[in-house]
Formats: structure tokens, C-alpha cells, sequence
């Protein structure tokens, strides 16, 4: 038991030295962070943009959704997209070709702990940006959101499991290019997958019922949807020890599968480019 | 008991295969590997045995593609091997065990311990806690490896604005910070200019000197493995074909010897002549060759190494790859 907790916290050591490092290398990239922000607000106003369209000639509202609560919908999203997001299944594949995965694997750090923390500290950075602008914007498409306080404390532990459940789901599914080297469909298919189930495209309740029954049986939903739908005022407050529920499940589960899939991965794992 | 604890490192009948996609050039062999995909077991190393001790320096020597990558790569568990086992400090580096990376290191052709975009001393103090180091032993192996690398000036310029040789050298230092046990070291002077080479060279010799590191070095220079290895490991085809002391390395694998005669100029126009001589026709030869008119002196010595080596590695390669296999 000692051993394992000075596992983690060394662990929790090592992660947070070398966020500082990550920290000092966003700082540099100011520019960058800013239009990487950038880029990312302006998908998600495409669609906020093009569903108040929908709603507008279908006479007021769509999906029960009028073109304002279509707008709080998605700039909410905005926000929780934001803090849910990685890039380890870009990270980790380029760590794979460039050899540095290597360089990880000999250190007595987790790389994917090693990858966590940096991401962490990139979506430091990116709050800060998205967050104004996201009120902004909340400001000028006269966005609505029925936000009420025990939905918001609810959010508190709804965002960090929706965190872990992304963070785990996401490394999971990088852990192909230690057997693959590039996986680049895989990671197509899945973040097609994200947009359609997950809420980025439209809000869950929108979409057909048979594509609605395969998004909540999957995790990209309440990693992102159920959060903002929450926060928006749409998941009803009684059903809320649901979403919890599922979301500890979902962690527990990919946590339980990530453990023999990190030691297959690095026993396939061929150190190339190095 | 005592006998384990003094071996560093053991490789034990080690071996290495690779699967490796196959397929002919062109888009229409590129479509027919969609469908059916072929691939080749290479075997990288093969039934490798050996031993060192602590506190050896071993040079490890083998032209391109001969095996010793992948096997510093299994002796620090980067890859897990396919047959045979290896120990490292009594224990098996493929495990990852924390305790056994706190106490080695790897120094790769391919840098890769810095940080691109921040200075070198921000990516030291970032390895200092990742391999729980104490403050104050810290400042101390710091201040050793900024002097003996001549560090200072490039400390607090981002990495990428450093040169190649000034890369490397910072890559040395950040693969030493934790003052490892065991130290693999691959082609650590490649690329770099004579001086820095020597400077390397010098450090790590110092630096194996001082912590009683055991190290193993690979390198394309023999004049790495010269200044720093008594003993050399010689890997060819995947297979280890020699392991014992530098200078028997010739002896061992040469059977020849260089007789050089120095001519008195008022008898020949010629000064000096080299001759290749086998070994076991040394007596007879010699006799010969200082019969010839004008020989004031003569020199008998082994092959350099270098030339030893460059026909040991010429030699036709056996047949190390196995039978395509297909998959669909």
C-alpha cells in the first residue's frame, strides 16, 4: 500500500515538473495556443450558426431547440469541449514515428502521465482564451440557457469524470499506433464518431431515435453532451445520479482496460525511429 | 550470490525478431498488399550471450544494421526480446520497473531527453524530479557535468538554437543528471566535429572514471572505442563474432601482419615498403624480404584495426531473414 502511494506520488511529482516545462513551452507559442482557440470556436460557431438557421425556417425551433437555446447549447459546449479535450491520440502516434516514445518509456514517469500533464497544462492556457470569447459570442447571438445552481454543482463532479472518461478513452485508442505506427483512419473514424454521438455536430435530442440509442450507449455523449445539456438546463435533475453513474462506470472500465493494453502495447512496441 | 551481484548486465542466448511488412514498388503491388499483405521475420539479433561487470567500459562494434541498436534497445527494455532473456542490474528491463530507470540510461542518435522550444537547464530541472533526485546531489552533478562539458554558455539558450555538438553534449548531461549505474551509450559522437568528438570522448572516459558507471558504447569510430574500451563486444549478421580485449581483437581475427622495411636511399629509390604477410609464413617471409637489396630496418605489426574490422563486416551475409509470410 506505502509502495503503491509513493508511486503516486511520485507519480504526481514528476507530472507536475514536467507541466512546468509544458507551461514555459506554451507560454512561447502564445500565437499559436491563439489560433489553435481560434479554430476550434469557429467549427463550433459553424454549426451554432447553421442549426439557428434550421430552427429560423422551421418556423422558430427545432428538436425543441429555438435559435437562442440552439446558441447557449453550443457555446456551453464550446466551454466543455475545451476542458474535456486531448491530443493524445495525435501526441502518442507522433511520439511512436519520431522515436521520442522511446526516450519516455526510459524514464521512470508514465508517458501517458507525461502526455496528461501537458495537455493539461496547453488547456490552462486555451480556458483562458476560449472562456471570454464564449461570453461574447454568448452576448451576440442572444444565446439562452436555463442555468440553475444545483445543476452547476452537479457540473462539479460531472466535468472531471467526463474529463477522465475522454483522457482514458483517448489513450486507449492511441496505444494502436504502438502496434500500427500511424493511425490515422482509426483517428478519423473516431472523432467522427465524437462529432455525430458525442453533441458536437447537434444536440443528442436532435438526432434520430435509433442514433440517439447507440449515443448513449457509447461514452463520446456523456463526455460532452450530457455535460453541456446539464449546464444548459436540458438533463433533468433528477436523472442526474444517471449521468454520474455512467460516467464513473465508463471510467472505471477504461481504466481496467488500459492496464493490459499499455503492457501489450510496449510488448508489440518496435522502437522505430530511433 | 556474489558472483550475480558483480554482473552488471547479462544477455543470455538473446534474440530479436522483427516482422516486417514486404512489398514490391509500384501502386498495383500497392493495392495487392490491401488485400494481401506479406511480411518477413527478420531475426535482428540473434542467440546473443554475454556478460559484463560493473564498472566496465565495453565498446560495442558492428556495422549498419548488425544488431547493436537492438541490443542496447533490449538491454534497457525498450523492446522485449522473442528469445533468450536479458538482466540488467538482476533485473528484467522489459518490466519498466521504476527503480531499475532510475538507474540506467540510454543516449540515442536520435536526441530526445530536451525539451525543443526551452533551455537546456529548464529540462535538467524537470529530470531532476522525474528521477528523484536531491536538491543539493543534484546542483552537485550539475556543476560537474556543466564543467566537464564546458556547459555555461549554453545553458539558458533554447535548444533549438543550439548547434548539433552543443545538442549532444546537453543530451549527455540530461541522460546523467541521476547519475546512472548503467550506462548505454549509442553513437554518442556521430555526426559531431573531431573536437567535439574528442570532448565527448574525454568525458565519458572521465565520467566512467569517476561514478565506476559500467557502460556500453557503440560507435562507427574506432577511435571512440580506442580511447574509451579495453574490451569489445563485435556483433555482424545479428550474431555476436567476438568478445574479449581490443587488442586481441586483431590477433584473434586477422591472420595477417604488416612487415614494414625502410631502404637505405643510396641503394634504392624506394624509402619505405609495406607488405602483407600471413601469419603462419611470417618466419619464411621475413627472411625473404630482408634479403632484399638496401633493407636497413623493419617494423612487424598487426593489422590496424580499422582494416580488420572493414573485412570482418564485408564478409556475403548469411541468410538471416526467414520465409515470407502472407496474411490477408
Amino acid at each position: 500500500m506505502s509502495t503503491r502511494s509513493g508511486t503516486v506520488r511520485r507519480t504526481v511529482r514528476g507530472s507536475l515538473a514536467a507541466m512546468r516545462v509544458d507551461l514555459l513551452i506554451a507560454a512561447q507559442y502564445r500565437a499559436n495556443m491563439a489560433m489553435w482557440s481560434l479554430a476550434s470556436i469557429l467549427q463550433v460557431v459553424v454549426y451554432l450558426a447553421v442549426w439557428q438557421a434550421v430552427a429560423a425556417a422551421s418556423g422558430g425551433s427545432t428538436g425543441g431547440y429555438s435559435a437562442a437555446e440552439f446558441a447557449g447549447y453550443f457555446l456551453v459546449l464550446l466551454v466543455v469541449r475545451d476542458i474535456t479535450y486531448t491530443w493524445i491520440p495525435y501526441e502518442l502516434s507522433g511520439y511512436v514515428r519520431s522515436g521520442k516514445m522511446s526516450g519516455l518509456l526510459l524514464r521512470p514517469l508514465h508517458p501517458i502521465a507525461y502526455i496528461g500533464t501537458s495537455i493539461f497544462a496547453f488547456r490552462i492556457q486555451s480556458i483562458l482564451t476560449v472562456v471570454p470569447i464564449a461570453a461574447i459570442l454568448f452576448v451576440m447571438f442572444d444565446a439562452t440557457v436555463d442555468v440553475r445552481a444545483e445543476a452547476v454543482v452537479v457540473a462539479l463532479l460531472v466535468i472531471p469524470l467526463a474529463m477522465s472518461t475522454r483522457f482514458l478513452a483517448d489513450a486507449l485508442l492511441s496505444l494502436a499506433s504502438m502496434w500500427l505506427t500511424r493511425i490515422d483512419g482509426i483517428r478519423g473514424m473516431y472523432y467522427l464518431l465524437l462529432l455525430l454521438l458525442g453533441g458536437q455536430f447537434a444536440p443528442v435530442d436532435v438526432l434520430p431515435e435509433w442514433l440517439r440509442t447507440i449515443a448513449l450507449a457509447m461514452p463520446f455523449y456523456w463526455t460532452l453532451g450530457y455535460p453541456t445539456e446539464l449546464l444548459v438546463g436540458r438533463a433533468p435533475m433528477s436523472d442526474a445520479w444517471i449521468g454520474i453513474a455512467v460516467l464513473a462506470a465508463w471510467t472505471v472500465a477504461l481504466y481496467a482496460i488500459l492496464q493490459p493494453a499499455w503492457r501489450a502495447s510496449t510488448r508489440a512496441y518496435e522502437a522505430v525511429g530511433s | 550470490m556474489t558472483a550475480t551481484s558483480d554482473i552488471a548486465i547479462r544477455a543470455d542466448h538473446a534474440s530479436r525478431t522483427f516482422h516486417v511488412p514486404v512489398r514490391e514498388p509500384g501502386l498495383a503491388a500497392s493495392l495487392r498488399s490491401v488485400v494481401r499483405r506479406k511480411t518477413r521475420a527478420v531475426r535482428a539479433v540473434e542467440d546473443v550471450s554475454f556478460t559484463i561487470e560493473r564498472g566496465e567500459v565495453v565498446g560495442f562494434l558492428g556495422p549498419n544494421g548488425a544488431g547493436k541498436t537492438t541490443t542496447l534497445k533490449l538491454l534497457s527494455g525498450l523492446l522485449h526480446p522473442t528469445g533468450g532473456s536479458v538482466r540488467v542490474l538482476d533485473t528484467d528491463p522489459a518490466r519498466r520497473d521504476h527503480d531499475l530507470l532510475r538507474r540506467i540510461s540510454l543516449v540515442m542518435g536520435q536526441r530526445q531527453q530536451l525539451a525543443w522550444d526551452i533551455p537546456p537547464a529548464d529540462s535538467f530541472d524537470m529530470l531532476r524530479v522525474v528521477y528523484q533526485v536531491e536538491r543539493s546531489a543534484y546542483r552537485e552533478q550539475l556543476d560537474e557535468l556543466v564543467e566537464l562539458l564546458a556547459l555555461e554558455p549554453v545553458l539558458d539558450k533554447p535548444v533549438r538554437q543550439l548547434s548539433l555538438g552543443e545538442r549532444m553534449k546537453c543530451e549527455l548531461a540530461a541522460a546523467l543528471i541521476h547519475r546512472p549505474e548503467v550506462l548505454f551509450l549509442d553513437e554518442p559522437t556521430l555526426g559531431l566535429d573531431v573536437q567535439a568528438q574528442r570532448r565527448v570522448r574525454e568525458f565519458v572516459s572521465t565520467y566512467a572514471a569517476r561514478s565506476g558507471a559500467t557502460v556500453l558504447l557503440t560507435s562507427h569510430y574506432m577511435a571512440d572505442i580506442e580511447a574509451l574500451a579495453e574490451r569489445v563486444l563485435v556483433i555482424h549478421h545479428g550474431r555476436l563474432q567476438f568478445d574479449g580485449a581490443l587488442k586481441e581483437l586483431a590477433t584473434r581475427t586477422s591472420d595477417r601482419k604488416l612487415v614494414t622495411l625502410h631502404f637505405d636511399p643510396a641503394v634504392s629509390d624506394e624509402q619505405e615498403r609495406v607488405v602483407e604477410v600471413q601469419r603462419s609464413e611470417l618466419r619464411e617471409r621475413l627472411g625473404e624480404l630482408l634479403d632484399l637489396p638496401g633493407v636497413l630496418d623493419f617494423t612487424v605489426e598487426d593489422e590496424p584495426i580499422e582494416r580488420v574490422m572493414e573485412r570482418v563486416f564485408e564478409s556475403e551475409a548469411p541468410a538471416r531473414d526467414e520465409a515470407v509470410g502472407a496474411s490477408s
